[in-house]
C-alpha cells in the first residue's frame, strides 16, 4: 500500500516537473512557433487567446489558462468537501475569484488594451520584477492608468498589506488572495499531508526563506540604484531604513522576544553588507556589491523565479507537500511571516484540556507545523509560516483549535518553543 | 538512584513519565504489553479509515523517549510481588522497582452472552484489534454493532465508510442514554439516519447461537423476541478496569485499584492512575471511576508529581468531555442533568436540519449556571470553566452568550432569542 502510493507520488511528481521544465525552458516542445502558427498544446489555445486579446497564444497564456482551470475545478471539489465550514467555503471562493479576475482576466484585458500585463495583487517581492526598469517604464509610459496601477501596487505593498497582516495575519494574502496559495489550496489539497513535520525541516525552512528575501532585497536595490537618478538620496534612505529596523528589533525586547540572537546578528551583518555596497557604489564607478544588476536579476529569475517557484514549487507537490515554495522559498511569505509573528494579532488558540493527541492537525498542516505538539503543551500557535488555511481547526475532532485575532488578557508572545516541543528538558 | 517503573504506556503512564522526568533524574521504565511506543488510542479509527497513518497517531517518537531517558519495554506482566518489590513477567523474569505506578487502563467489557473465544466477536480497544478489524470488516456481509456509546458509533462509522450496511443494536430507548438527554440523543439518531445506519432501539441481547460447523452466520436473540443473523459482531459495550493480574496481590481493590487523592494505593510505594484507578471518595454527581482520556492525563500528571515527592492532590474539578459521532461533535462542560430533575431548568436550542444544539442547564433555586452541553457547536471551555467556578447566573450567561462560541465568526452560533426555556421530555 505504502510502496504503491510512493510510486504513484513520484511518478506524478516527475510528470508535473517535466511539464514545468517544458513550459519554462522548452516551450517549442509544447508547440510554440515563432514564424509559423502554433501547434500542439499551445496551438490548441490559439483561438481562445485570439478571442481574448487578438494575438496567438504564448506558453504563458497556456499556463495561465491551465492554472486557472485547476484552481477553479479543484476549488469546487474543495468546497464540496468542506461545505460545512463557512471559513473554508469563503476562503476558497476568494482564491477562485482572485485567480480568475486579478491573475487571469484583468491582465489579459490590460494587454488587449495595450497596457502592460499586470497582476495587481502580485506584490513585491513575490513579483520580483516590480521594481525592474522595464516594468516601471512600462507603467510610467502608459499614461494615467499606468501611473494609477503603479501607485496602487505601491500602496498595496507598503500600506494595505502591513495593515491587513496586523489585523488578520498573513492568511489574508497567502490563503485568501495569492495565486501560488490558490493553486496549493485547491489542486494541491490532496498533497497537504506530505509536508515534512520534523524540526530539521523547520530549520531548513528558516535557513532558506530569509536568505532568499535578502537576495531579492539586494537585487531590487541594485536595479533601482542603476535606474534612479537620485542615487545618493536612495542609498541614504535604504541605509537608514535598515538601521532603524535593526535598532527596533534590538531594543523593543517586549515585542521581539521570540527573535533569536543569531537572527539579529545576521540581520546586522546583512545591513552592514548592504550599506557598504551602496557606499562603495557612491565612491567608485562599480555597481553596488560589485555585481552587474542585470547579471544578478537574470540569475535570480532563473534560479528562484523559474526553477524554485515554478518547477520545484509545483512539480514537487506530491513529494514535499503542496506548499513547497510558500514554505521554503517565497520572500513575500518571509516578510508577511515576520509581521505575523511579531506585528500581528493573529494566532491559533489551543485548549490543551480537550486535546486527544490524535494528530489530524499536524498531519494535515501543509506548512509542516507540528500543531499537536503545541496543543499538547497547552501553547497557542504563533508561527511565521502559518498561512491560516484553518484546516487544523476544521479537522480537529474535539474543538481544540481556533484561528483567532483577539489578544486575550494572558496572551504573551513567547519564544518559539522549538526545543521545548521536542524534548522535556 | 530510584528506579520508577510505570506499568502501562497509555496517556496516564506517559503523562506521568514526562512529569517525573521534568522534576527528577530518577530511572524510568515504561512497560507495555500492547505496543512499545505510546499512541493515541482515541485516533485508532482514523488509522482504520486511512485518514491517518500509524506514525501520525504516535505523538512522541521513539527518539523523544530516548532523549529523555525514559526506557521502554514491550512485555507482559503476570503479577506483582509486593513484599519483594518486583514485577513478574509472563516468561518469569523479575523486574525490580522502588516505586511502581500502575496505569494499565481498561479492558473491554464482554457481556455475559458473549464469550471472547468466538471468532466472530470483535472489540475495538487494543492496538491488536485494529489489525483484526482491518482484515475482518471488509469481508463482513451483515455486520452488527452492539452498544450505545462512542466506540459503537466509531465501529459503525468504520463499517459505513466501507459500505458494509451495519446494524446498530442499542439496549436503551435512545442512543447515548447514559450521557445525553433525549433531545440530543435524537440528534445523533438523525446523523445515523442520514448515513443510512439501521438503528434498533430497546434491543437487549439474551443469547448468541454460534454458526453450525460449515457456516459463518451467528444468530442473536433479543429480549423482545427478535433474532438477528450476522457474520460480524462489534462490541461497544463499555470498559472495565484492567486489573485481573492484581487479584492475588495485597493491593486493595474495588472495581478498580483504590487510591487516595494523591493517587497512592494502600501500599506506600505503589501508585495507580487512569482508567484502572478508583478514587476512595468523589464529589456528589461524579463517579469514583471516570474512564476518560482527559481524566487519565490529569491523573497521570498528579501521580508523577507525588512520585517525585511533590505532594499534590487530584481534584475532580468541573467535568468536561468531548466526542464526535460521524460529523457531529459533542461538547459537555459542567453538570447537565440527563432527565428532568428537581431544581434544575434548562435553556435549549436545537436545529435538526443543521445538526446543532445548545443546552444551558441551571439551578433554579440559586439561578446559577450548572453546565453547558452542545452538539455541532464549539464552546469556549476555558471561559466556561471560569464562569462555572465563579458561579455565574443564568441571566449573565444568556447576556454574554456570543462569547461562549469557540468558532470562527463566519460560522453560526445561536443568539439569545433562539434559546427557549424548556422542560426535559421526561
Amino acid at each position: 500500500m505504502n510502496i504503491k502510493s510512493s510510486i504513484w507520488r513520484i511518478t506524478l511528481g516527475i510528470i508535473l516537473t517535466s511539464f514545468y521544465v517544458a513550459i519554462y525552458f522548452f516551450p517549442e516542445r509544447l508547440g510554440l512557433r515563432i514564424e509559423t502558427p502554433n501547434e500542439g498544446l499551445i496551438g490548441f489555445f490559439d483561438p481562445l487567446s485570439i478571442w481574448l486579446k487578438k494575438v496567438p497564444a504564448s506558453q504563458w497564456f497556456v499556463y495561465g489558462c491551465i492554472y486557472t482551470f485547476f484552481v477553479l475545478t479543484f476549488g469546487l471539489v474543495f468546497i464540496i468537501k468542506h461545505r460545512n465550514h463557512s471559513y473554508q467555503l469563503l476562503r476558497t471562493l476568494s482564491v477562485m475569484f482572485f485567480q480568475l479576475s486579478f491573475a487571469f482576466l484583468i491582465p489579459e484585458f490590460l494587454q488587449r488594451l495595450n497596457y502592460p500585463y499586470l497582476d495587481l495583487k502580485n506584490m513585491w517581492p513575490l513579483n520580483y520584477y516590480y521594481f525592474f526598469d522595464w516594468h516601471l517604464d512600462g507603467l510610467i509610459h502608459s499614461g494615467q492608468i499606468g501611473i494609477l496601477l503603479l501607485s496602487l501596487g505601491l500602496i498595496l505593498t507598503f500600506i494595505i498589506s502591513p495593515l491587513l497582516t496586523y489585523k488578520y495575519g498573513k492568511r489574508w494574502y497567502c490563503s485568501w488572495v495569492c495565486g501560488c496559495g490558490g493553486l496549493a489550496e485547491t489542486a494541491g489539497d490532496a498533497f497537504r499531508q506530505y509536508s515534512n513535520k520534523s524540526s530539521l525541516a523547520w530549520k531548513v525552512e528558516r535557513w532558506l526563506i530569509y536568505p532568499i528575501l535578502f537576495i531579492v532585497f539586494l537585487m531590487t536595490i541594485s536595479v533601482l540604484h542603476s535606474y534612479l537618478e537620485y542615487k545618493f538620496i536612495f542609498s541614504i534612505s535604504v541605509i537608514s531604513f535598515l538601521l532603524m529596523l535593526y535598532l527596533w528589533i534590538t531594543y523593543d525586547h517586549h515585542r521581539f522576544i521570540g527573535l533569536p540572537l543569531v537572527a539579529k546578528k545576521i540581520f546586522l551583518g546583512f545591513s552592514l553588507f548592504t550599506s557598504l555596497g551602496l557606499m562603495q557604489a557612491y565612491f567608485t564607478q562599480w555597481p553596488p556589491f560589485l555585481i552587474d544588476p542585470y547579471t544578478l536579476r537574470s540569475a535570480y529569475g532563473f534560479l528562484i523565479g523559474s526553477l524554485f517557484s515554478g518547477v520545484i514549487g509545483v512539480g514537487f507537490y506530491p513529494i514535499l507537500g503542496n506548499r513547497v515554495w510558500c514554505r521554503f522559498g517565497c520572500p513575500m511569505a518571509a516578510i508577511l511571516g515576520f509581521q505575523q509573528k511579531f506585528l500581528s494579532r493573529f494566532r491559533i488558540q489551543s485548549n490543551a484540556s480537550l486535546c486527544i493527541a490524535c494528530g489530524n492537525c499536524s498531519t494535515y498542516c501543509e506548512m509542516g507545523i507540528d500543531v499537536r505538539a503545541y496543543a499538547l503543551a497547552g501553547k497557542d500557535i504563533k508561527r511565521s509560516s502559518c498561512v491560516g488555511c484553518g484546516i487544523c481547526e476544521s479537522i480537529c475532532p474535539r474543538g481544540v483549535l481556533l484561528l483567532s485575532t483577539t489578544m486575550g488578557p494572558n496572551f504573551q508572545n513567547e519564544a518559539d518553543p522549538i526545543d521545548y516541543l521536542y524534548a522535556v528538558k | 538512584m530510584k528506579k520508577i517503573v510505570i506499568l502501562g504506556n497509555g496517556i496516564a503512564g506517559v503523562q506521568a513519565a514526562i512529569t517525573i522526568r521534568q522534576n527528577s533524574e530518577a530511572k524510568i521504565l515504561l512497560i507495555s504489553e500492547e505496543r512499545s511506543v505510546f499512541f493515541a488510542r482515541t485516533a485508532m479509527m482514523y488509522v482504520f479509515m486511512g485518514q491517518l497513518s500509524e506514525k501520525d497517531i504516535t505523538p512522541y517518537p521513539e527518539a523523544f523517549f530516548k532523549a529523555n531517558q525514559i526506557n521502554l519495554l514491550h512485555a507482559s506482566i503476570s503479577s506483582v510481588d509486593v513484599p519483594k518489590n518486583i514485577l513478574i513477567t509472563s516468561d518469569n523474569q523479575a523486574i525490580p522497582y522502588d516505586l511502581l505506578l500502575i496505569a494499565t487502563g481498561s479492558k473491554p467489557n464482554i457481556p455475559d452472552w458473549a464469550t471472547s473465544k468466538c471468532p466472530g466477536i470483535h472489540n475495538f480497544y487494543h492496538w491488536q484489534d485494529l489489525t483484526s478489524l482491518k482484515s475482518n470488516i471488509p469481508a463482513s456481509k451483515q455486520p452488527i454493532v452492539i452498544g450505545g456509546g462512542l466506540i459503537a458509533s466509531e465501529l459503525v462509522e468504520m463499517m459505513e465508510q466501507l459500505n458494509r450496511n451495519p446494524k446498530l443494536l442499542v439496549r436503551e430507548s435512545y442512543f447515548g442514554q447514559h450521557f445525553l438527554p433525549k433531545e440530543e440523543g435524537l440528534l445523533v439518531h438523525e446523523v445515523f439516519r442520514q448515513k443510512g445506519i439501521s438503528l434498533f432501539l430497546n434491543t437487549s441481547i439474551t443469547s448468541l447461537i454460534p454458526p453450525s460447523e460449515d457456516g459463518t452466520s451467528y444468530t442473536l436473540n433479543t429480549e423482545n423476541g427478535q433474532t438477528f443473523s450476522t457474520d460480524f459482531i462489534g462490541l461497544g459495550t463499555g470498559v472495565l478496569p484492567n486489573i485481573d493480574f492484581l487479584k492475588d496481590s495485597p493491593l486493595r481493590l474495588g472495581r478498580g485499584i483504590l487510591v487516595n487523592n494523591q493517587m497512592q494505593t494502600n501500599i506506600e510505594n505503589i501508585y495507580a492512575a487512569g482508567d484502572c484507578a478508583e478514587l476512595n471518595s468523589c464529589l456528589p454527581n461524579r463517579k469514583t471511576i471516570e474512564a476518560n482520556w482527559y481524566v487519565a492525563k490529569s491523573m497521570g500528571e498528579i501521580a508523577g508529581k507525588n512520585i517525585v515527592g511533590n505532594p499534590t492532590n487530584y481534584q475532580q474539578g468541573i467535568w468536561h468531555n468531548t466526542a464526535k459521532f460521524f460529523n457531529l461533535e459533542y461538547h459537555l462542560c459542567g453538570d447537565v442533568p440527563l432527565k428532568a430533575k428537581d431544581n434544575f431548568g434548562s435553556y435549549f436550542y436545537k436545529n435538526s436540519k443543521y445538526l446543532h444544539s445548545l443546552r444551558l442547564a441551571f439551578n433554579q433555586s440559586t439561578n446559577q449556571l450548572s453546565g453547558v452541553l452542545s452538539m455541532g457547536l464549539r464552546i469556549d471551555y476555558s471561559l466556561l470553566k471560569n464562569w462555572l467556578e465563579e458561579g455565574i447566573s443564568i441571566e449573565m450567561t444568556l447576556k454574554n452568550l456570543p462569547s461562549l462560541s469557540y468558532q470562527n465568526k463566519l460560522g453560526f452560533f445561536p443568539s439569545r432569542n433562539l434559546l427557549k426555556e424548556v422542560k426535559y421530555e421526561y
